[in-house]
């Protein structure tokens, strides 16, 4: 049996998704990834060689423009063991920053059981402001305080930033990632690799961007763009992301 | 090579014999007699009169000098730095057995694996065996469990003794950060009527494991480094990366020769990120913990299963003897109750401590047979006689003896044993065991563990779930 070329090195770690891009049909045509946009990936597990058949759930990001702003909503749902787990945001920003830094944002975690009840004690709700280099966090009980020297933004945030970075060697960005919406995590660098070319159903292929995160408290990630910018792939650690639906709002 | 039985063959509770002396590890009866063996737990002078809550924060393959406040500077953990600062840490402190299910199960019980019947991965703790929420919840603890199980299944919607908090399942970059927000919202939002016993389990630095054997194996398909841009980042390789002593043949098994030196650093910048992923996780429980205005009033435990080989020896992964795999944290915090920034070199303390130390803390005696030591009086400065040698099982038929300066392991029906002088040969690079100096030394060694072989109450092994038959495909019924 031949190769998948999807499977080699100059590809790594696109092997990761090769069974998933054998079926995969890409979108075509412009658009515009400065603007107001809905997009939806299917979420897959990578703990074994290759992504599980079947997405485990899906990330959702709703962006909306207005003048210089942006509003990045995001609504994340995931099938548990034993449950699931469901995480809606809202982070606001300028709608021209390069990383997508929320200077403000709220989130929800909810853990439900398998019959949908929310397991008891379970929720987290917050919201962060950030101000003079500081984010302040807050819940119900604990205002916490994270000094943030320079960028910095919200993992996130990056599938949409990066889907407007130059397709190009740039410097590569360098930023403190506020994971998970609190946990920092300072000397991380996002930077253009190369062109790659994916190949996908039917024995098709697609030109792609790719554009590689290294960092601390985080295994490499990579994301690859299409020519017109839409991020259709993303390898975060364990964790792969499959752009299924993309338009424009 | 061991009586087999399922009935407990200590004395009357209390009862000091010389075979729990044995047992725990000490040449005397003063140490058991001390009130930190056995669970003879008098309450301490001073002991404030509200019980503490108890954190139980349990991590996967990591090993001992794996946190940059031990020593590893190719990894940044603020967070569990924080805790080594904050409370005591163990230096010489070891694994029941270097891989999951079992050294978990010692974790629970405070017995060796032989005895709670989880010599391999996937079987559950013996119905005799009663595990920590057991212990604890009759006593008057709210007792929750979050996170990776194993005992048998590596997550379960129920476990005795325990609530669970269904946070996923999985590795650990897909699950440990629900598992610190599941349970850093529970420590802030929980009743507060009772003390509370929470397990929180991480997978992480697991995840090496999804890199770096052959199941699975997500490294480089070329043996090259994937990405340029890392390679003045990559960390250096250990003195001991090529070292092979003679060894009994079940080790040559675990030697990798396939990766190039980049892959090798790659594989420890991976495990260092991953390390760095759990130390996120950790401080959300610590951030929680103090949110809820507990820190002083919640004792703090933090271990892991077993070490990952992290390129010495040619290793990866775990199952072996030497210290990369055996060697894991124990740290223990509270402060006001536990000495703080206390880096304690000198006791051989084992994950079967977990048990009684968190029992002392609670005012509750260990389950009868529990064969660890309580820490207490060590985390509180006081002096106390304690256990003179260690002991894990490795593969089944491998044991390890751990003295003060040296180490023994052996594998039954295998001819290699090994010797370490541990003091002479940190690394572990000169198998000493025909050296003729050390003849009295190694004929001691094998002594004491036969010794020991003969205190613990084996049980037979508990089923695997995890070698289950294939079912066979239903045949449609006649007639249908």
């Amino acid at each position: 049996m031949e190769p998948d070329p999807n499977d080699s090195l100059e590809r790594y770690p696109l092997r990761s998704l090769v069974t998933t891009l054998r079926t995969y049909k890409p979108p075509s045509g412009p658009f515009d990834t400065a603007g107001s946009w809905d997009q939806t990936w299917g979420v897959y597990t990578l703990a074994g060689r290759v992504a599980t058949a079947r997405p485990v759930g899906s990330l959702t990001l709703r962006r909306r423009v207005g003048g210089k702003d942006a509003t990045l909503e995001v609504a994340y749902d995931k099938t548990l063991s034993g449950g699931r787990q469901k995480i809606a945001a809202t982070l606001r920003g300028r709608a021209d920053d390069p990383l997508a830094t929320p200077d403000g944002w709220t989130f929800q975690i909810d853990l439900l059981d398998t019959a949908g009840k929310p397991v008891p004690h379970t929720q987290v709700r917050k919201r962060a402001a950030v101000e003079k280099g500081t984010i302040t966090i807050r819940d119900a009980a604990e205002t916490r305080r994270i000094a943030v020297a320079g960028p910095y933004t919200v993992n996130w945030c990056l599938f949409d930033a990066v889907q407007r970075l130059p397709r190009e060697k740039t410097k590569p960005l360098a930023f403190t990632l506020i994971d998970h919406f609190d946990q920092p995590k300072p000397e991380t660098t996002l930077a253009y690799r190369k062109p790659m070319t994916v190949g996908v159903a039917g024995g098709l292929t697609v030109a792609t961007h790719a554009y590689e995160q290294f960092g601390r408290g985080n295994v490499p990630w990579v994301y690859w763009v299409d020519e017109a910018g839409r991020l259709l792939f993303v390898v975060a650690g364990l964790e792969g992301y499959v752009l299924r639906e993309s338009k424009q709002a | 090579m061991r009586k087999v039985s399922g009935k407990r063959r200590r004395g009357k509770r209390g009862r000091v014999t010389r075979r729990d002396v044995l047992k725990a590890g000490a040449v005397g009866l003063g140490a058991a007699m001390t009130g930190c063996a056995r669970g003879a737990n008098a309450p301490h002078a001073g002991q404030p009169r509200t019980r503490p809550n108890l954190l139980l924060i349990v991590c996967d393959q990591l090993g001992l000098d794996a946190i940059a406040a031990h020593g590893w500077p190719d990894a940044k953990t603020p967070n569990l730095d924080r805790l080594v600062h904050r409370g005591t840490t163990f230096i010489e402190s070891h694994s029941t057995n270097p891989v999951c299910s079992p050294a978990r199960s010692s974790i629970m019980t405070g017995r060796m694996p032989v005895e709670t019947g989880v010599v391999t991965n996937g079987r559950p703790i013996h119905a005799s065996r009663p595990n920590l929420g057991q212990w604890l919840r009759p006593q008057g603890y709210e007792t929750v469990y979050c996170g990776k199980w194993h005992l048998p299944g590596s997550y379960q919607a129920a476990i005795g003794g325990f609530a669970v908090l269904p946070a996923g399942a999985g590795q650990g970059d897909l699950l440990d950060t629900a598992v610190s927000n599941a349970c850093a919202a529970w420590i802030r939002n929980r009743p507060r009527e009772k003390p509370y016993l929470m397990v929180a389990s991480f997978m992480q630095p697991h995840d090496i494991c999804h890199w770096g054997n052959a199941r699975g194996n997500r490294m480089p398909p070329d043996l090259g480094l994937p990405f340029e841009r890392l390679r003045d980042r990559l960390p250096g390789l250990p003195p001991n990366h090529a070292s092979e002593p003679e060894a009994p043949e079940v080790l040559a098994r675990h030697v990798v020769r396939t990766y190039s030196e980049d892959m090798w650093r790659y594989y420890l910048y991976l495990y260092a990120r991953q390390v760095e992923m759990l130390d996120a996780d950790v401080g959300r429980l610590l951030d929680a913990v103090e949110a809820a205005g507990e820190l002083e009033n919640t004792v703090i435990a933090f271990t892991s299963d077993h070490g990952d080989g992290r390129a010495r020896h040619l290793h990866v992964s775990k199952w072996y003897p030497y210290e990369e795999a055996v060697k894991v944290p124990m740290i223990v915090s509270c402060p006001g109750r536990v000495n703080e920034g206390q880096r304690d070199t000198t006791h051989l303390v084992s994950g079967l401590d977990v048990m009684p130390t968190l029992c002392d803390y609670a005012g509750v005696e260990p389950p009868d047979g529990c064969g660890g030591l309580s820490l207490r009086p060590l985390l509180e400065g006081r002096g106390t006689p304690w256990r003179k040698f260690v002991v894990s099982e490795w593969q089944t038929k491998g044991r390890v003896l751990r003295t003060p300066q040296y180490k023994y392991a052996m594998f039954e029906g295998d001819p290699v044993e090994m010797l370490f002088d541990m003091k002479a040969d940190p690394w572990e690079m000169r198998n000493a065991h025909k050296d003729p100096a050390l003849a009295a030394v190694l004929a001691r060694h094998r002594k004491l563990l036969a010794e020991y072989q003969t205190t613990l109450d084996v049980v037979e092994p508990t089923r695997s779930a995890e070698r289950r038959p294939r079912p066979k495909p239903k045949r449609p019924a006649a007639g249908t």
